[in-house]
């Protein structure tokens, strides 16, 4: 059962379809159901797209000429770049906060 | 089935065309193939009118709440309007002559110098473009005072007793101005814009 997006880095929808193309391109519809399996978390395809214009704008994510109605997206080099950057900040805070739990 | 396309189509019309001709279909189709509930409705709504805030030149936005003040003092029948001997043609559209209004027109034209997501256009006719959205209201009730279309207690707020012909071109006699204003504007703009890519802007 997805649940709805909560507040946080790992809920930002940006970085959840930069995730989501790591595997290979995929269209919008494809990249909803992949995070709403992978992460359970559901983005509004109104939200969804949002993101998409604002990735496409910073180039980190590329259309690819598609047929039919969806068109796919790839993730571009600066875009992984970007992704490998962002999943380590993360690993590190991840990491710090868990040591200190411990020796709490 | 139909029914849900209709709807669907309906809600892109939230979105600029700009952006529908871009990503229209392939949102389109996505609402179509799932249930199309109250939260979905929403978050497309507000994600469109978001892109249409993106869109939209920062004249305009900058235009709205001045626009809005003016509306406002008409509303509550404070004097919009007064006379001064400072300018021709000796009326004065208290909103526009305020510093706050010289600030807006101040960053309308930075804003614009620097190019986020809009077309280039000149900072000095932005702030124009802004100080004449901004004074639509003025001059809309300049002309129903001059067509007899107002009641006494609301032309006088419109026209501080003055001709309604003078307060329709009160206006336009201080665009020089406002123009100034956003040309120095624009100046720090392209400023910023040097400092933050040096090599984009040589």
């Amino acid at each position: 059962m997805a649940r709805k997006p909560q507040i946080g880095p790992a809920a930002d929808p940006e970085l959840l379809i930069l995730s989501s193309l790591a595997a290979g391109p995929n269209h919008g519809y494809g990249i909803m159901i992949d995070i709403a399996e992978g992460m359970q978390v559901t983005i509004g395809p109104g939200t969804l797209y949002t993101a998409i214009t604002r990735l496409v704008e910073k180039g980190l994510v590329a259309p690819e000429p598609g047929l039919g109605r969806q068109r796919p997206y790839r993730l571009t080099e600066k875009g992984g770049k970007h992704l490998e950057t962002r999943l380590a900040d993360m690993r590190r805070l991840a990491s710090f906060g868990l040591r200190r739990l411990r020796t709490a | 089935m139909n029914r849900r396309r209709r709807i669907a189509a309906l809600l892109l019309f939230a979105y600029p065309a700009a952006w529908r001709r871009e990503y229209g279909k392939e949102l389109l189709s996505i609402l179509v193939a799932r249930p199309l509930s109250m939260h979905v409705a929403i978050d497309i709504i507000s994600n469109g009118l978001w892109q249409r805030t993106r869109a939209t030149h920062p004249s305009t936005l900058l235009g709205l709440p001045p626009l809005a003040a003016i509306v406002i003092s008409a509303r509550t029948q404070v004097a919009i309007v007064r006379p001064t001997a400072m300018t021709f043609p000796t009326m004065e559209v208290i909103v526009m002559s305020s510093d706050w209004y010289a600030v807006l027109a101040f960053a309308c034209g930075c804003w614009t110098a620097l190019g986020v997501r809009t077309p280039a256009q000149s900072p000095a006719w932005a702030a124009a473009r802004m100080s004449l959205a901004a004074s639509l209201p003025v001059t809309l009730g300049a002309i129903l005072v001059a067509a007899n279309l107002t009641d006494g207690s609301l032309a006088a707020t419109i026209t501080a007793g003055a001709s309604p012909w003078m307060v329709m071109v009160a206006p336009l006699v201080r665009l020089p101005l406002w123009a100034l204003w956003g040309s120095a504007g624009g100046s720090l703009g392209r400023w910023i814009l040097r400092r933050l890519r040096p090599a984009a802007t040589a």
